[in-house]
């Protein structure tokens, strides 16, 4: 990001009233340790609050499993190698990232309903540093996520035939896809102000990866389902991960693992870039 | 005593016999059915849900269903049984989260301090409930046939025991949700209540027959009543109806909404603890 | 139908948990009385009347409305009182006259009488024109007069109103207590209401406790309350450095009193003992930079029989109404001081 480099407020020695600053000294902090702390808060608040990751935890494992007793016969059946399991590996991780996707926008949005913003916005913090802490912590979720799905799967005998650079491309992939989901839902806060509409995108999020081939072989489906499935980039983008712990490593599935979630993230970004500029002139 | 503004009206007549049950049951359930009209932005997501369920479903595991001894004709059939029984549960279970609701606005003395049977309170959301379930019941059934779903038995029959089947499980879910929204009193307890129905809901055949299941499924899957409940759903879908599937199915509804509603009264009548 | 008083409480306990909200209250409410409860937030007002009106189980003692037992009898209870609790706890999806319908039906209205009784409260109470709109779109004066209606639907005999007009502005204040006023002056209706506010008390009940900690510190009419406490309260502000001296002048009139600033004194000699204070304080060579005189007040008789005033008195009691709503802007905080 370009503003990273920028320090704050031109100093000003003397200025009165900036008490702030004296906490940090002097009027050098720079714009990347603000983005720390506000990405490092956004990650605390998180986690303080259950009802927002416990079932961005608990629902995919819930259905992982689920879905791996029941089809593990009909996809061995059908043809299905290297078992169930690590076919939906990959499908667990973004699915519980696209459950907490909503999560740092729903916490903007809570920031510009209780005031928080304002008070962001009349300090003198660096612009960018308001939405790099927002999408930062939801980086640091994402790789979380998808450590923390990876070693629970492993447990129950799945494996990256990649190895370890398969393993860092999926935590990457899903940080990126966090990123771009994360700026996406902080973009809508921003726009709308408000917690529950972007709540209410959740589950758009959520039926996007049912209409891919997260869950199921896309050769076998059928008719207008299989057009929606093999058009829905999720599809690519899944498909390529799975290439990595299913078949091993390949340039082409990592170039796609982290080429497809990168153009996302980067649309992402810009959008809520956009959006937060929107914010800045009072909502005009 | 001296009557209030109208001298001339009968001595407060309907005091000594206070409230009937059935006038304040239907009172409540039309309020609680109001509620589709006046707030549609709930009402357009409690449809949204149920068609993306069997849009999504059905098609991402539209393959298994060519799978060797599948026993719908296809997905689409075999979903249909599933989310009519998913989506009617929560219609009842959410009608616990409108009670939580009018619990913290406070909205709910009022009708404890009224002179009535409070079962008739009860009674209002089931019925509510009963016709609740009507929508969400006719989107999967319509969305279901045009997009593939086929009866094998006799149309009428097949319907009625999925009908049967989907007010059993509202009635269920209504009497978890009542029972768990006066106990726990507040919306923080909605998470936990959708999960064990969601949970509930998914340790049963969802995508396969039991016989396909391995492993810890099919042993929670085989004493899960809801495989019991979708297994009825799905009568007509798959190999004919047969009564084994009937009664089954009748003998976990009948019992368990009697459970159920028993222990939604319980929780009205510990309120005042 | 019963000769006993409208309500009477014996003994009365609540406990949750460790905390003893309502801690032995006994009392009784007369036929055709108002009768306030007073204290601040949380000494156990709402504790009582959820008890008193069959919402929550008392943890000990007995309470009686109309006769009926709050507990074994809480239907025959239910039937003969009208509740206006804190909040208006009223569904703002529903209009006006939808809750007025299903108030009615709760209290198993024939629906002809209904009709015309609820045509009657909404004229009544000022809201003829909004019985058709959603609860929603009222103001919180609106809120209030409309549960009013709503708990008058079946002719209560008693009235209970908790904190009826906490966040009102004092416009509506004085619109609620003119209707409460005329309710028990034309019908003769028994009022229980609970209030913080001690001008409130003082201007509306014929009768008061004083509750605080979950106890009844004072009970009786405003006016014999005020009279007991006897004298006036001087207060005197004076430098910093004249503090004890002046508290130890101060003594010597009479008992000490809690007042927000300064040094306060319960003026055993009357108004007339004022001279001789200045004289005193002028003596010792203490300069005097407020004086101020007040004629015993409820919150006198809070603070005799607390040890502390009743909050938000001073401001309740200088602008006639609850403090005014702090500044809502924040934007720009903190950038000077």
């Amino acid at each position: 990001m370009t503003a990273v480099s920028t320090s704050l407020v031109p100093g000003a020695p003397g200025t009165p009233g900036l008490t702030m600053a004296d906490n940090f000294g002097h009027y050098d902090i720079s714009a990347v340790r603000q983005s720390l702390m506000l990405a490092r808060r956004s990650v605390i608040s998180t986690l303080r609050q259950p009802p927002q990751f416990v079932p961005g935890l608990v629902f995919p494992l819930l259905l992982c499993a689920v879905n791996t007793a029941s089809l593990t016969k009909v996809f061995r059946q059908q043809g299905g190698t290297s078992g169930y399991l690590n076919f939906v590996m990959c499908s667990v991780i973004i699915q519980g990232v696209l459950f907490s996707a909503s999560s740092a926008g729903v916490d903007v949005a809570t920031d510009i309903q209780n005031g928080f913003l304002d008070r962001l916005i009349a300090s003198p913090l660096a612009r960018p540093a308001i939405l790099i802490g927002r999408i930062g912590g939801s980086a640091a979720l994402g790789i979380l996520q998808a450590t923390l799905f990876m070693g629970i799967l492993a447990l129950f005998g799945a494996r990256v035939s990649a190895g370890p650079a398969g393993i860092v491309v999926i935590c990457l992939a899903a940080m990126l896809l966090a990123v771009a989901l994360g700026a996406a839902s902080s973009a809508l806060a921003l726009r709308t102000g408000s917690a529950e509409a972007v709540q209410s995108f959740t589950p758009l999020f959520f039926t996007l990866i049912f209409l891919s081939s997260a869950f199921y072989p896309k050769d076998r489906m059928k008719g207008w389902y299989k057009q929606i499935v093999i058009h829905n980039p999720l599809s690519w983008f899944i498909e390529a991960m799975r290439e990595l712990v299913v078949k091993g490593w390949s340039w082409s599935a990592a170039g796609k693992a982290i080429g497809i979630p990168l153009i996302l993230a980067i649309t992402g970004i810009a959008f809520a870039g956009r959006m937060l500029a929107f914010r800045l002139r009072g909502g005009e | 005593m001296t009557a209030v503004l109208q001298s001339d009206a009968p001595p407060i007549h309907w005091e000594a016999e206070g409230a009937k049950f059935a006038p304040v049951a239907l009172a409540i359930a039309k309020r609680n059915l109001a509620g589709i009209r006046r707030a549609p932005s709930v009402f357009i997501s409690s449809l949204l849900f149920p068609i993306m369920s069997i849009i999504t479903l059905a098609g991402a595991y539209s393959g298994v269903a060519t799978a060797p001894g599948f026993p719908a004709k296809s997905m689409a059939g075999w979903m249909l049984g599933f989310t009519a029984i998913q989506a009617s549960a929560m219609v009842g279970m959410t009608s616990g989260l409108g009670l939580i609701r009018d619990m913290e606005t406070r909205f709910y003395d009022r009708l404890l301090l009224a002179p009535i049977n409070r079962g008739s309170l009860i009674g209002g959301l089931y019925m509510a409930v009963a016709v609740r379930v009507l929508v969400p019941f006719t989107i999967t059934l319509v969305l279901a046939v045009v997009t593939g779903a086929v009866f094998t038995a006799a149309v009428v029959p097949s319907i009625l025991c999925l009908l049967f089947a989907a007010q059993g499980a509202a009635m269920l879910g209504a009497g978890y949700g009542i029972g768990m929204g006066l106990r726990l009193k507040t919306f923080a307890a909605a998470p936990i209540m959708f999960m064990t129905v969601f949970a509930l809901m998914f340790m049963s055949p969802v995508q396969v027959p039991l016989s396909f299941i391995s492993g810890w499924l099919h042993k929670v899957a085989t004493i899960n009543p809801v495989t019991r409940i979708t297994s009825m759903a799905r009568a007509g879908l798959t190999s004919g109806i047969t009564s084994a599937e009937v009664f089954q199915g009748i003998a976990v509804i009948v019992p368990g909404t009697i459970l159920l509603a028993w222990f939604a009264v319980r929780g009205m009548k510990k309120l005042d603890k | 139908m019963t000769e006993q008083p409208p309500v009477v409480a014996e003994g009365l306990i609540r406990h949750f948990g460790d905390v003893r909200a309502v801690d032995g209250v006994d009392l009784v409410v007369n036929e055709g009385e108002i009768f306030g409860f007073l204290g601040p937030n949380g000494a156990g007002k709402s504790t009582c009347v959820r008890m008193l009106t069959t919402l929550l189980r008392p943890t000990g003692g007995h309470a009686r409305v109309c006769g009926f037992d709050v507990l074994t009898h809480a239907k025959e209870v239910r039937k003969l009182i009208g509740v206006a609790l804190q909040d208006a706890a009223i569904d703002p999806m529903m209009t006006g006259n939808e809750l007025l319908d299903l108030q009615a039906v709760l209290h198993g209205i024939p629906k002809a009488v209904a009709h015309t009784r609820a045509a009657e409260l909404l004229e009544r109470v000022g809201l003829t024109a909004a019985g058709d709109r959603r609860v929603g779109t009222y103001s919180g004066g609106m809120r209030r007069r409309l549960d009013l209606a709503l708990s008058l639907v079946h002719q209560p005999r008693v009235l209970f109103l908790d904190e009826p007009t906490t966040g009102l502005d004092p416009m509506s204040r004085i619109n609620l207590w003119e209707e409460v006023r005329r309710l028990n002056t034309e019908f003769g209706t028994t009022v229980f209401l609970t209030t913080q506010y001690l001008e409130e008390a003082d201007q509306l009940c014929g009768r008061i406790a004083i509750i605080d900690k979950g106890k009844i510190v004072r009970e009786g009419a405003p006016g014999v309350l005020k009279h007991l406490v006897g004298s006036p309260t001087l207060i005197v502000d004076v430098a910093g450095n004249d503090l004890e001296a002046t508290k130890l002048i101060l003594k010597t009139f009479g008992e000490h009193r809690a007042v927000d600033h300064g040094v306060g004194v319960g003026l055993s000699g009357g108004a007339g003992a004022m001279a001789d204070v200045i004289r005193a304080l002028d003596e010792a060579g203490i300069t005097l930079q407020h004086l101020e005189l007040n004629a015993p007040s409820l919150d006198d008789v809070f603070a005799d029989a607390t040890g502390h005033r009743l909050e938000g008195a001073a401001a309740a009691a200088g602008a006639s109404g609850p403090p005014a709503k702090a500044g809502r802007q924040r934007r720009g905080a903190g950038a000077s001081k």
